[in-house]
């Protein structure tokens, strides 16, 4: 039995373990879903890890000694984990969260506000039918009521912004709408996409013994524990 | 000490929210843009190093579950021998390496593909359980929601041919100035709270009931 | 001995029939219409509108729970700019995206030595591989500045600088095509730090769960196509000429979706019925 198969085997009770959660928590599912923090959380350290290590480190070996300081503050933040000298993870905080605000906020004025408010306003100057009329008009009274909506929340807001925020919220409603059957969809896709690895043919056999033996654990398991 | 604490941290946000914006709304010389050139490279190395703070935290929570005997610390053992393991064979063979990405492909991919995938099975208990046109706006979700899922399958198109032309309309016209407006409140939020974080008016790190600047 | 239906787990009984509804298709395919929309008509004209030997990013967050669903639209990309004769440059934002990156080569290149007999792709001609890269957007941003200096090797530890497909390849102006590969949190920053700031074409391999965010920049034309899901990789199958395994995933959620749909019309005629005979749900 070679390397892959094995990881196939090894991969498809570790899914049928995960999906006896729809019948019950139950300690199979619990050693699944350990098993995936500790190696999701060693995957994770390994290749920032090396990241660190090729970026950082060989740079600094590489004619880039400024990149000490960037080693300085990520080790830094390693304080988090002391109350006494987390103060000092604040400065790599700084670093972080200032770069990423920074290249959020000069961005975002062109691509989600400017680009977005041109798309509302360039249907009106050539308008040719009555459909595309209806639309252009829709599309904009949705736009500013969703905007009013979001924008005047407070209680202080004038009686006159309270019908306009009501269609703001059904024209949302609409939104959620077309988000719950997309996601949905989503959902749904990756449970097939699951069903489709167990049921590959090179396991598929494996995958029905599997599935009996630990449908009969779990539920050998709850019996006992109802009787208790 | 407060200053170096809280307050330094503070205007080294501002300067490199300054430098940063600046470089893209107005010409600047070389040595600024060699200066932000490096933050950001200083930053993606800083970023590598709050994930693998975010390791070691998961070791301090569940090592200390361990050495306590809290319950169910058998599990924190298993899981900790998975980190260990992994974290041994990434460390020795490098990220290409065939045991580090056996791990990977074949106990985290399938594990977490799957909890995600679960939830599959939820929504339609939920559609039939919870899924209820009680009000006027959950009825505008639903027939929204409806019409989308039927759209979303090719059965549905064998069901009602015009569903190709209701729904593409439903997110083209509806749906897609519903979300322009959000992506428009946020952004401008976005701005707002940088703006806030730029002025000192947002404090990231005071304590709370500390005297000072705005708390958040 | 009388059948007391009230007796049984509503829960447990959906998820098997939905078990059943899933598998069903999965072990005997078959054959539904499938309709075209233009999100995949886009992507597929982008593509074909690439001219020859342009080099292209091609940035994976893909991961395993995406994987089932947009694997065969992300290798029939890389074949398809292969077969115009592309240069690729493969990397990514995200640490889980980096060994799908392998899959997606391995396989890409299998379809393309199938499709195009005697010929084969070569690394650091046809593609290289730049790993993982950290930071998110500031990563990025840097990356399409100076992408020599943020990654100074590849994935197998070559210096950037002395490969030969990079050598006038810089910043992110040398890119003026973009492969985006989302997995189920949106990341527009990539919209914003390339597309906008460089000016280049971009478009998306998402889970059908971003319509409503990828509608939004579709309609302004900063994403000029995008595949939805396993059903917008079974339409690119189609519009492309690749047949793979996409169409068994889609016929497999029409007969779930249509499970969905059910059950939202027994469930509202339920509370419905119990509304009207006044009674609370």
């Amino acid at each position: 039995m070679d390397l892959a198969f094995t990881g196939q085997l090894v991969g498809a009770f570790l899914m049928i373990c995960v999906f006896s959660l729809l019948y019950k928590e139950n300690p199979l599912s619990r050693v699944a879903e350990h098993a995936l923090i500790g190696v999701a959380a060693g995957y994770t350290f390994v290749t920032n890890f090396w990241f660190i290590i090729n970026t950082g480190v060989n740079g600094v070996f590489n004619g880039n000694p400024q990149y000490i300081i960037a080693l300085v503050l990520g080790a830094l933040l390693f304080t988090n984990l002391s109350k006494r000298w987390s103060w000092l993870s604040r400065y790599g905080l700084a670093l972080v969260t200032g770069t990423g605000v920074a290249l959020a906020i000069s961005r975002v004025v062109l691509t989600d506000i400017f680009n977005q408010m041109v798309v509302v306003a360039e249907p009106f100057l050539s308008l040719s039918s009555p459909v595309e009329i209806f639309n252009s008009v829709l599309m904009l009274a949705i736009t500013v009521s969703v905007l009013s909506y979001f924008l005047f929340t407070t209680k202080a807001r004038p009686k006159q912004m309270g019908p306009i925020n009501k269609f703001g919220r059904y024209a949302m409603m609409v939104s959620f709408g077309v988000a719950y059957g997309t996601t949905s969809t989503y959902r749904i896709n990756m449970a097939i996409g699951r069903l489709d690895a167990l049921l590959n043919p090179s396991i598929r056999s494996y995958s029905y013994v599997m599935t009996a033996v630990v449908l009969a654990a779990v539920i050998y398991w709850d019996l006992r524990l109802r009787k208790k | 000490m407060s200053v170096w604490q809280n307050k330094v941290p503070g205007y080294l946000i501002s300067a490199i929210i300054l430098i940063l914006v600046a470089e893209f709304f107005f010409p600047v010389p070389e040595v600024v843009q060699s200066i932000n050139s490096e933050l950001q490279t200083f930053t993606a190395i800083c970023a590598a190093f709050a994930m693998l703070l975010g390791s070691a935290n998961i070791m301090k929570v569940y090592g200390s579950r361990v050495i306590k005997r809290s319950s169910n610390w058998e599990y924190a053992v298993l899981l900790l021998t998975f980190l260990f393991t992994t974290i041994g064979f990434g460390l020795l063979e490098g990220t290409g390496g065939i045991y580090f990405k056996w791990l990977y492909n074949n106990v985290q991919v399938p594990a977490a593909a799957t909890v995600y995938a679960i939830i599959g099975f939820y929504v339609v208990f939920a559609a039939y359980r919870a899924f209820r046109a009680r009000t006027l706006e959950a009825s505008i979700l639903l027939v929204a929601g409806f019409l989308t899922l039927m759209w979303g399958s090719s059965i549905g198109h064998v069901i009602w041919p015009g569903i190709g032309q209701v729904v593409p309309w439903i997110v083209d016209v509806p749906n897609t100035a519903g979300f322009r407006g959000y992506k428009i409140a946020v952004a401008i939020a976005t701005v707002a709270v940088g703006s806030a974080l730029f002025l000192h008016k947002q404090a990231l790190f005071q304590k709370a009931g500390s005297s000072g600047e705005g708390a958040a | 001995m009388t059948f007391d239906f009230q007796k049984i787990d509503r829960r447990r009984l959906l998820y098997v029939i939905q078990l059943i509804v899933m598998a069903v298709p999965l072990i005997y395919p078959i054959a539904i219409p499938l309709p075209i929309d233009k999100y995949s008509r886009g992507y597929h004209e982008a593509i074909e509108a690439v001219p020859d030997s342009t080099v292209v990013g091609y940035c994976n967050f893909i991961s395993g729970g995406q994987w089932p669903l947009l694997e065969s639209g992300a290798k029939r990309t890389a074949v398809r700019l292969w077969e115009k004769d592309c240069k690729i440059i493969f990397f990514a934002f995200a640490d889980v995206g980096v060994p799908f990156i392998d899959l997606i080569i391995e396989d890409a290149i299998q379809i393309y030595e199938a499709r195009n007999p005697g010929e084969t792709i070569e690394y650091d001609v046809d593609y290289v591989r730049l790993g993982y890269i950290a930071g998110l957007e500031t990563g990025f941003a840097e990356f399409l500045r100076d992408m020599k200096g943020l990654v100074p090797n590849d994935y197998f530890g070559t210096p950037t600088t002395s490969l030969n497909m990079l050598e006038n390849v810089n910043t992110g102006n040398d890119i003026p095509f973009m492969v985006w590969a989302e997995s189920g949190t949106p990341a527009p920053y990539g919209i914003r730090q390339y597309q906008e700031t460089y000016g280049g074409t971009m478009v998306e391999i998402v889970v059908g769960m971003l319509l409503p965010t990828i509608s939004v920049y579709f309609e302004t034309g900063q994403v000029a196509g995008a595949i939805l899901g396993s059903a917008g990789c079974a339409q690119y199958e189609y519009l492309a000429g690749m047949p793979g395994p996409a169409l068994r995933l889609v016929n497999a959620l029409s007969l779930t979706t249509l499970m969905v749909l059910i059950a939202l019309i027994v469930g509202n005629i339920e509370y419905l019925y119990g509304v009207l005979k006044g009674g609370k749900e």
